[in-house]
């Protein structure tokens, strides 16, 4: 005889009903055996993944890039943020906020390497996780843009916006 | 009703936003990115004898200003976005974020019924209001997401 086992949102691991996290990934997963109305932003925020977020491509520069490059694409891209990638690994994430906190009257843009005013080595989320990721790093960690990685390896962002504009819709 | 609909009928003066950063026109402009860094704000509200007559934010900065040299003396006055947009405390949750997401507004400015500012409503204080009322689904998250594909000890 079978048991209906409790799907692991993070890893896709059948669980036991009733186990409090994942057997293969130690994600916490007891609040998916235990049964909750679901309607509404609650099941938006519950049954959502993050690609119902419409991530969208994230502008990408590399490590050795200027702060005045930076600016410059962001301005084109009209973006908030950009990615700083090494090869294809994530290093960083320079926001606009991290632009205002870390420039000023001692630091010309153009000299200003990117790698010394981005914040290293961003967490990140998948597309596939829930859609309670994103809206945990975005209030326990106040992180307005979240990277996420696709499952081509490309990388996109989502941003409190879409996230507001996913559960109001 | 659902609890979406009477969250979004909530009025403005429910939610807990922060005390506006408040400065006048004639304030130089590296007066006013001094106190937005050592505040760590991305906007502040501009006015002129208590009424509010514009707003400068992070996005002025970083698209107009930060690469062309302005003179630090600058009156932030000459810099500011104006007129601005503002909506009274009174004003529903949902008809806010209507007019943040038609106008693509990250912050928008709260004032009183005399028009002087009362507070700034952000995204980030919307979500933040918005997981106040989801408690269970929104904080019980492990601290990192980290996936390992084998069981401890394995």
């Amino acid at each position: 005889m079978t048991t209906a086992g409790v799907i692991c949102p993070d890893c896709g691991h059948a669980n036991l009903p009733g186990e409090e996290d994942c057997s293969a990934c130690h994600a916490p997963i007891s609040v998916l055996s235990t049964p909750q109305p679901k309607q509404g932003m609650q099941a938006k925020i519950l049954e959502g993944t993050v690609a119902d977020l419409a991530p969208r491509p994230a502008t990408i520069v590399g490590k050795d890039a200027t702060v005045a490059d930076a600016v410059k694409l962001m301005r084109e891209q009209r973006s908030g943020c950009v990615l700083v990638t090494n090869g294809r690994a994530l290093a960083g994430i320079f926001t606009e906020r991290d632009l205002l906190l870390g420039s000023g009257p001692a630091r010309d843009p153009s000299k200003t390497r990117l790698a010394d005013l981005m914040r290293k080595d961003p967490d990140f989320l998948r597309e596939d996780q829930p859609v309670a990721f994103a809206f945990n790093k975005m209030t326990a960690h106040g992180q307005h843009h979240v990277p996420v990685q696709r499952p081509n390896g490309s990388w996109a962002l989502v941003s409190a916006r879409d996230l507001l504009r996913y559960l109001c819709s | 009703m659902s609890a979406k609909t009477q969250t979004l009928r909530e009025p403005l003066l429910h939610v807990d936003m922060l005390a506006p950063l408040v400065v006048d026109e004639t304030t130089p402009y590296s007066a006013v990115l001094q106190r937005m860094r050592e505040l760590n704000r991305g906007s502040v509200m501009v006015c002129r004898r208590e009424t509010v007559t514009g707003v400068f934010t992070e996005r002025d900065y970083l698209y107009e200003h930060c690469l062309e040299g302005v003179a630090g003396d600058t009156p932030i006055g000459k810099l500011m976005s104006t007129p601005p947009v503002t909506v009274k405390v009174k004003t529903a949750l949902g008809e806010a974020i209507e007019l943040m997401h038609g106008k693509k507004f990250r912050n928008l400015p709260i004032v009183d019924d005399k028009d002087r500012p009362h507070g700034l409503l952000t995204v980030g204080a919307i979500i933040r209001y918005l997981a106040e009322k989801f408690p269970a689904e929104v904080m019980n998250q492990p601290p990192t997401f980290q996936v390992t594909k084998d069981a401890e000890g394995a």
